[in-house]
C-alpha cells in the first residue's frame, strides 16, 4: 500500500526523515517494503497486515508515530461550514432494509456545487500517492478515505429516482451497470445502495454508472458508511472487483467515524467545490457501538512476554492508540476500544499492542525452562534414513519428487489400484491424484534427466504413499529406487559401473540387514504389469507382496516415454518400522585354519538358488562355517536348459585343526546329497 | 696442468651426460655416490691429484674443482626434485599416481533433505523430539483449531488443495501442533518438520514444499523465550555474526505474532539485490501461541503458555546454496543433485 510522506506530514510534526519514518513503522508491525524517490516526493510502501484496517490511512500511521515518542500529531482543521437550506431528510430518504449487512449509513446533502479540477496542491498529494485526480467532488471523497480511512461514496442526487436511498439485498437476477463499464449480475447475497428502483451501487464496493457524478452535477448525496466484512468480502470475492473501498470495508471500517468522515468530506466540498451543506445529516444506525472492555492483569505482560514494562508506558502507550482507561481494579486495569480497533477484543491482544510499541527488539533474549526427555526420532524417520543412507552409498541419488501425479502415472505402476486420493481442485490433470507408490512419480523424474542426457541414472526416493482410507487416507511408508541396466561408466584401466537386478537386490540386502540383521525377504513371481515378468520378482514377507524388484516392462517404459532398459524398486517399509532398534551381538571366531573346497554341478536352469541354499543349510554339515556361489555359468559348453553352479565351501573348527581326510569325507556326502536331490552331475 | 684442467672439464661434461640419463631415485643415489662420494668419489680423487699439481696453479686448479663441486651438487639436488615430482618415470614397474583417482561410487541425499536434517540436528541439541501427523487432514485440524474459521479472512491468504469440502492437503505443518497438544500434556519441545501444499506454482512457489515448524509449550513461556530461541538457532544455521531482527506481524494462530529476518547472507547486511537493499532476509515466522488454539485442545490459556514457529526448508536452501529457482528441487536433475554429495 503506497503512502506519500508529505501526505503523512500533514498530520504529524515529526523530527524523523523518510528512512526513520519507515524503521519506526518496520518495527512497529506496518513493514515498510520499499521506500521510492521521485524529485521531491517520497513513498513509503507499506505492508498492512489484514487485522490492521486502522492503520490504512494517514492519520492512523500519524497515530502510530506519535504513540511511539516520534512526533506529535497535527488535527485535522474542524469542519467550517455552515449549513444552510432545507434539511437533509427533505432532500433525500434513506431506508436500511438489511441492517444485519449495514450496521450505519451517513447522509450529507451539498446543494449547487460547481464541479470541476480540485486544488493543486490536493491533485499533487493523490498524485504522489498514484491516485488519478478527476474532479473536486470524487476527490474530495478519495481524500477522505486516505485521510481517515473511511471510504466514501458521492451521488448525483439527480438520479436518484424518488430520491430514495435503499440498502438492501440485490434481487435474484437483479444487474447492474458498475463504475467500471462491466454489466454485473446480482444475487442475493449481493448488498446493494438502490434508489427507488434499482441498485446505484455495490455496497462498499464500487459504485454504478447511472447515479455517478458528472461535469453537470450540481447536488451530491455523500455517503459514509458501515458494511459487514464478510459480506463485502463474498461479494467483492465472487465478482472479482478489488477496491480501495471494499478493501477496508472487508477488513472492518470504523463505525465510529462515519459521520466525522462525512463531516469532512462536506466541509472539503463546501471550501472546494462551492457547496451549499444541508442542515441535519441523516446517520441511520441500526447497530450503535458499544466499546469492549478488556481487563488487562496487572501480571500478564510479565507472564507472556516475561519483561517487566512500566506501568505509566503502558498507559501512555493504550491511551496513545486511542484506548480508554475505564478503571483500575485489583487485578489490573479495565480498558475500553476504540471503534476502530474491531481487531482487539481480548487481553492478548492488548498484550500485544503493548509489546508493538514497547519494541520487539528492545526486548532480552532468554531460554525456555522446559525440561524435556529430548529428541525421540520417530521409526518411521528411521527407517526414512537407513533408506537414504544405503542408497546414498550404493552411488544413488536421492529425488524429491511430487506427492501428487496423474491418475495414469499410478495405474502405470500398480494397475489394480483403481482407488485414489483425488484433489478436488488440480493445479492439472498431471497432478490431479496423490501418488499410491513412490515409483509413479520417480518415474517422470526419470524421464525428465533421460531426456536431458543424464544417462548414468541412478535415483533413489524415501517417501509416503497415500491410499483412500475413510475421508482421509493412509499415509504409507514406502521407498523406491530405479537405474539405467548395464554399464554406467568405465574407469581407465577398464572397471565397469554396472547396474542391474543384482546390484539392486544388493542394496535391497544391505538395506534388509542394516534394519533388521538378516534376510527375511523372499522371492515370488512376479504379478506386476509394471515389470518384465521374466526379469523381475514380487517381494514377500510373511508371504504377504510388500514390493517388486526387477526390470521395468516396455508397457511402463513406453507410458513414460523412456527409451532405455532401467531397472526398478518398489518397496513398502511399513513392515520394517520400529525394527531398527537392532543390538549388535559380537560373536566370537575361531582361530583355527580354513579349509576350502569347490565343486561345480550341471543342473536344469529351473532350479531357484535360493532352494540349493535351503537344501544345503538343511543338510547341517558339521565344520561347514560358510558356502558361496562363485559361478554360475549358461551358454557354450553346457547343454541347453542346463546351467552350471560352481559353490565354494569353507570348513572351520573351533578348536581344533581338520585333517584333510575329514574335510574330504564330509565334502564328499554333501556333494552326493546335492546331486541326488537336484538331479545334478559333478563337472 | 692444463691436463687437469682438462680433465675437469672432461668430468663436468660426463656427470650431466649422466645426470641426463639417470632414471629413478636409486640412480640418481648411485650418481652421487660416483661424483662426491667420501671414500673413492670422482671429486675426492681430483681433490687427491691437486697435491701433485704445481704450488702455483694451485690455488686456480683449487677453484675450478670447487666450482666443480657445486656444479655436481646444484645438478644433483635440481635433478632430485624433478624425479621426486614425477615418479612415473622411475621404472618399468611403477605407477603414474597422476592417473585420475577411482573411488567406489557415491550418490547423496537431496539438498532438502540435507537441510533439513541440519534444522532438526540444531533443535535435537536443544532437546527438541520431532512430530509427525498426516498430509491428508481434515479442516478441523488445519484449519478450524487454529482460528481459522470458515469465514476467517486469512484462509484467502493460504490457497488451499480440497479432497473434499472437509479434507484438505495440509498447508502448514501446524496440524501436528493440533495432535501433538491433544495428545501430551504440557511442558515439552518438539518440532514438526514435513511436506505441505498450496495451490501456487512460479519462481518462488511450488505447489509443494517442506516447512519445519516448531512448538513450546510451558507453564511460563515467555515472548522473550521465543526470542532466544530463535536467535540461538539461526546463529547455529546462518553462523555467529548472524544478527536478527523481529517484525510485529499477524497470524491468526499466534498472539503476539513476528515475522524473523536475520542479516542478509549475500551482503552481509550492507544490501544487495537479494534482500532488496534492506541487509535484512525474512526467514521465519513465530509468536506467542494464541489462546484460542489452546482453548480448542482443551489447555487452559490462564495457567500454560507457549510460543511456535515456522520456516519453509526451500527458502532457507535456496538462500544456503544460492538457488534462485524453486523449481530445481523437483526437476531432481542429476546435474543438480551431484552438486551436493
Ligand atoms: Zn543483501
Amino acid at each position: 500500500m503506497d503512502f506519500s510522506v508529505n501526505w503523512l506530514r500533514k498530520y504529524i510534526e515529526t523530527k524523523l526523515d523518510a528512512d526513520g519514518i519507515a524503521e519506526v513503522l518496520t518495527d512497529q508491525g506496518l513493514t515498510v517494503d520499499e521506500i521510492r524517490r521521485d524529485g521531491d516526493s517520497i513513498v513509503l510502501d507499506i505492508d498492512v497486515t489484514t487485522n490492521r484496517p486502522d492503520a490504512m490511512n494517514y492519520v492512523g500511521l500519524a497515530r502510530e508515530l506519535a504513540t511511539s515518542g516520534n512526533g506529535d500529531m497535527i488535527p485535522i482543521p474542524e469542519p467550517s461550514f455552515t449549513e444552510s437550506g432545507t434539511v437533509t431528510e427533505e432532500n433525500v430518504a434513506v431506508e436500511i432494509q438489511a441492517p444485519d449487512l449495514c450496521g450505519r449509513y451517513v447522509a450529507r446533502y451539498v446543494k449547487n456545487v460547481k464541479i470541476g479540477p480540485s486544488p493543486e496542491w490536493m491533485q499533487e498529494l493523490l498524485q504522489e500517492a498514484g491516485i488519478r485526480p478527476i474532479s473536486n467532488v470524487v476527490d474530495i471523497t478519495n481524500y477522505v478515505l486516505w485521510e481517515l480511512g473511511h471510504p466514501l461514496h458521492a451521488f448525483d442526487s439527480r438520479f436518484l429516482q424518488g430520491k430514495q436511498i435503499v440498502i438492501r439485498r440485490a434481487v435474484a437476477g437483479e444487474t447492474m451497470l458498475t463504475l467500471d463499464g462491466v454489466e454485473r449480475k446480482l444475487t442475493p447475497e449481493d448488498l446493494v445502495i438502490a434508489d427507488g428502483e434499482r441498485p446505484v451501487a455495490l455496497a462498499g464496493i464500487m459504485g454504478g454508472e447511472n447515479s455517478e457524478i458528472r461535469e453537470d452535477t450540481t447536488d451530491v448525496v455523500i455517503e459514509s458508511a458501515w458494511f459487514n466484512p464478510v459480506s463485502v468480502r463474498k461479494t467483492s470475492k465472487r465478482l472479482a472487483i478489488h477496491t480501495d473501498s471494499s478493501h477496508r470495508f472487508e477488513r472492518g471500517a470504523d463505525i465510529g467515524i462515519a459521520l466525522k468522515a462525512a463531516n469532512r468530506a462536506a466541509d472539503l466540498m463546501a471550501q472546494f467545490a462551492g457547496g451549499e451543506v444541508a442542515p441535519k445529516p441523516i446517520d441511520a444506525f441500526p447497530m450503535p457501538f458499544a466499546a469492549p472492555e478488556i481487563l488487562l492483569k496487572s501480571d500478564s505482560l510479565k507472564r507472556i512476554l516475561g519483561v517487566e514494562i512500566e506501568n505509566d508506558f503502558v498507559e501512555k502507550t493504550l491511551e496513545g492508540l486511542g484506548f480508554s482507561k475505564v478503571q483500575g481494579t485489583k487485578d489490573g486495569s479495565i480498558w475500553q476500544v476504540p471503534s476502530n480497533r474491531l481487531d482487539v477484543t481480548r487481553e492478548i491482544d492488548l498484550i500485544e499492542e503493548v509489546a508493538r510499541i514497547y519494541g520487539y527488539n528492545r526486548m532480552p533474549s532468554t531460554l525456555p525452562g522446559v525440561e524435556s526427555p529430548g529428541r525421540e526420532t520417530s521409526p518411521s524417520e528411521l527407517i526414512f534414513n537407513q533408506v537414504e543412507s544405503v542408497f546414498s552409498a550404493g552411488g544413488f541419488y536421492e529425488a524429491i519428487s511430487y506427492s501428487f501425479c496423474s491418475p495414469d502415472d499410478n495405474l502405470a505402476i500398480l494397475p489394480k489400484k483403481m482407488d485414489m486420493v483425488r484433489i478436488s481442485n488440480p493445479l492439472g490433470e498431471n497432478t490431479s491424484v496423490m501418488r499410491t507408490s513412490v515409483l509413479a512419480t520417480l518415474m517422470s523424474v526419470a524421464a525428465l534427466n533421460l531426456k536431458r542426457g543424464n544417462l548414468a541414472l541412478k535415483l533413489f526416493e524415501a517417501g509416503r504413499v497415500y491410499l483412500p482410507k475413510g475421508a482421509q487416507a493412509d499415509e504409507r511408508v514406502s521407498m523406491a529406487a530405479v537405474a539405467v541396466k548395464g554399464v554406467q561408466s568405465r574407469a581407465w584401466n577398464g572397471r565397469e559401473i554396472v547396474a542391474d537386478e543384482f546390484t539392486m537386490k544388493g542394496l535391497l540386502n544391505r538395506f534388509e540387514q542394516s534394519v533388521s540383521g538378516m534376510s527375511r525377504i523372499t522371492y515370488g513371481a512376479c504379478d506386476s504389469a509394471a515389470f518384465n515378468p521374466d526379469k523381475s520378482a514380487a517381494l514377500l514377507l510373511n508371504n504377504h507382496t510388500i514390493g517388486y524388484l526387477g526390470q521395468l516392462s516396455g508397457q511402463v517404459l513406453s507410458h513414460f516415454d523412456i527409451d532405455y532398459p532401467l531397472v526398478a524398486l518398489e518397496l513398502d517399509l511399513s513392515d520394517f518400522v520400529g525394527e531398527t532398534q537392532r543390538t549388535v551381538r559380537f560373536k566370537p571366531f575361531s582361530m583355527m585354519p580354513l579349509t576350502q573346497r569347490d565343486s561345480a554341478f550341471l543342473l536344469d536352469r529351473r532350479i531357484r538358488y535360493d532352494e540349493m541354499e535351503a537344501f544345503l543349510k538343511s543338510l547341517d554339515v558339521p565344520y561347514l562355517k560358510n558356502f558361496r556361489l562363485f559361478d554360475r555359468y549358461e551358454g557354450k559348453g553346457v547343454p541347453a536348459g542346463k546351467v552350471s553352479i560352481a559353490i565354494n565351501f569353507v570348513f572351520q573348527a573351533d578348536n581344533q585343526t581338520l585333517n584333510n581326510e575329514e574335510v574330504n569325507e564330509l565334502h564328499q556326502k554333501m556333494v552326493s546329497a546335492f546331486i541326488d536331490k537336484f538331479g545334478a552331475v559333478l563337472r | 696442468m692444463s691436463d687437469l684442467k682438462a680433465q675437469i672439464q672432461g668430468i663436468r661434461d660426463a656427470f650431466n651426460q649422466a645426470l641426463g640419463q639417470v632414471e629413478g631415485l636409486k640412480g640418481l643415489e648411485e650418481l652421487r655416490n660416483h661424483y662426491l662420494g667420501r671414500k673413492r668419489g670422482i671429486i675426492k680423487d681430483l681433490l687427491t691429484d691437486l697435491r701433485s699439481a704445481p704450488k702455483e696453479l694451485r690455488p686456480e686448479l683449487g677453484q675450478a674443482v670447487n666450482r666443480l663441486k657445486q656444479a655436481v651438487e646444484a645438478g644433483l639436488s635440481e635433478k632430485l626434485e624433478a624425479l621426486k615430482s614425477n615418479v612415473s618415470s622411475s621404472k618399468e614397474d611403477g605407477i603414474d599416481l597422476t592417473l585420475p583417482g577411482i573411488a567406489p561410487e557415491l550418490g547423496s541425499l537431496h539438498p532438502l533433505n540435507i537441510v533439513n536434517r541440519d534444522l532438526i540436528r540444531i533443535f535435537e541439541r536443544m532437546g527438541y523430539e520431532v512430530a509427525g501427523a498426516s498430509e491428508i487432514e481434515t479442516d478441523f485440524y488445519n484449519f478450524e483449531a487454529l482460528g481459522l474459521t470458515k469465514d476467517h479472512p486469512a484462509r484467502d491468504m493460504q490457497d488451499t488443495f480440497y479432497v473434499s469440502d472437509e479434507v484438505v492437503l495440509r498447508t502448514h505443518t501446524s496440524n501436528v501442533q493440533i495432535h501433538l497438544m491433544q495428545e501430551k500434556k504440557p511442558p515439552f519441545k518438539a518440532i514438526m518438520p514435513g511436506r505441505v501444499y498450496r495451490k501456487d506454482a512460479d519462481i518462488t512457489h511450488s505447489p509443494m514444499f517442506h516447512q519445519v515448524e516448531g512448538l513450546v509449550v510451558g507453564e511460563d513461556i515467555t515472548f522473550t523465550d521465543l526470542k532466544g530461541t530463535l536467535e540461538h538457532f539461526l546463529k547455529k544455521l546462518f553462523g555467529s555474526d548472524t544478527k536478527m531482527r523481529l517484525r510485529p506481524s499477524y497470524f491468526p494462530f499466534t498472539e503476539p505474532s513476528a515475522e524473523v529476518d536475520v542479516t542478509c547472507i549475500m551482503c552481509g547486511g550492507k544490501g544487495c539485490r537479494v534482500c532488496k537493499n534492506s541487509g535484512w532476509l525474512e526467514i521465519l515466522g513465530a509468536g506467542m501461541v494464541d489462546p484460542v488454539v489452546f482453548q480448542n485442545v482443551g489447555y487452559d490459556p490462564e495457567t500454560v503458555s507457549g510460543f511456535a514457529f515456522g520456516l519453509g526448508v526451500e527458502r532457507v536452501a535456496m538462500l544456503k546454496y544460492g538457488i534462485s529457482d524453486i523449481r530445481m528441487f523437483f526437476d531432481n536433475d542429476l546435474r543438480f543433485l551431484s552438486q551436493f554429495n
